[in-house]
């Protein structure tokens, strides 16, 4: 550590160690966004598995969200609790809770409606919850993709006669943000 | 016109001091260990800067086990906080003092 004295280096001392201590809370950070990826593309999967069976169970397309909504929160909970053991400095987890358990009730129960409208607001409400997410996490260019992604779904579910259709579309587009969100925080907290 | 120098809290103003509330803030709670590295201070050095700072009702320091290894972890109060967004107020006038007055 350097002995500053005048203003301004100290200053700039104060900004370098705020910013190596953000640095460090961001550690493990990334996996929550490939948790909530492997959820997207998981209900990417629940519709083309039913597509290409005969008897087209479209039934487990509607009902995924009870199952991948709370897998996911239940999944980023043990990996939140885990890496809050191993980083030394820690912070409230409240934000999260509150996203978290929005996000997940919406899906929990919207996923559960029989209408594909339902499961593109799904998704809808779930890209606001990340975006919402990533601005707590404070990666507003994550935020902002995936805000802008959300109301372009929403848009495009106001715009498109057959929404079933758009619902694979749009888990799969969620998937790659997240996915893409994830690797890019993996890459920076090196 | 009060000069900022006036409002200089000598607690907070040390250098190691100052850099400890910078950490604690951006955090809930951190580790002894942590701070203690990233300041590059010795165990007694440090020890001695936060009791310090808990003595000024700055930060509470709590020592726990989690499993078998003993950690301490350092918080800084409400208190803490506010008299640090306060003294960096006060850095920045003193800037700006310094910087208009050339």
């Amino acid at each position: 550590m350097s002995n500053p004295t005048e203003p301004q280096d100290l200053l700039a001392q104060v900004d370098r160690l705020r910013s190596a201590t953000r640095q460090t809370l961001m550690l493990d950070s990334w996996l929550p966004f490939l948790v909530w990826a492997a959820v997207c593309f998981g209900a990417l999967i629940s519709y083309v598995i039913p597509s290409l069976l005969p008897s087209r169970p479209y039934w487990v397309t509607s009902y995924y969200w009870l199952v991948g909504a709370p897998a996911g929160m239940v999944a980023t909970i043990i990996l939140g609790i885990r890496s809050d053991r191993r980083r030394p400095v820690r912070r409230g987890n409240w934000p999260y809770w509150v996203v978290g358990s929005v996000i997940a009730a919406f899906s929990f129960s919207l996923g559960a409606l029989p209408h594909p409208e339902a499961l593109v607001v799904t998704l809808v409400v779930f890209g606001v919850g990340f975006a919402v997410f990533c601005l707590i996490e404070r990666r507003p260019v994550v935020s902002a993709v995936l805000l802008i992604t959300a109301v372009g779904a929403g848009l495009a579910a106001l715009a498109v006669d057959d929404r079933f259709e758009l619902y694979p579309v749009l888990s799969g587009v969620f998937a790659v943000i997240l996915v893409a969100a994830g690797m890019w925080d993996r890459f920076r907290s090196r | 016109m009060t000069h900022p120098t006036v409002q200089i809290d000598d607690v907070i103003h040390q250098r190691v001091r100052l850099g400890i509330l910078a950490m604690l803030v951006e955090a809930d709670a951190a580790d002894f260990t942590f701070l203690r590295d990233s300041l590059e201070l010795t165990d007694g050095n440090l020890s001695r800067h936060l009791q310090v700072l808990e003595d000024a009702g700055l930060v509470t320091i709590k020592k726990r086990f989690e499993g078998k290894k003993p950690r301490t972890w350092v918080r800084a109060t409400k208190k803490g906080r506010s008299a640090l967004a306060g003294h960096l107020r006060t850095l920045k006038a003193l800037i700006d003092q310094v910087g208009g007055g050339q």
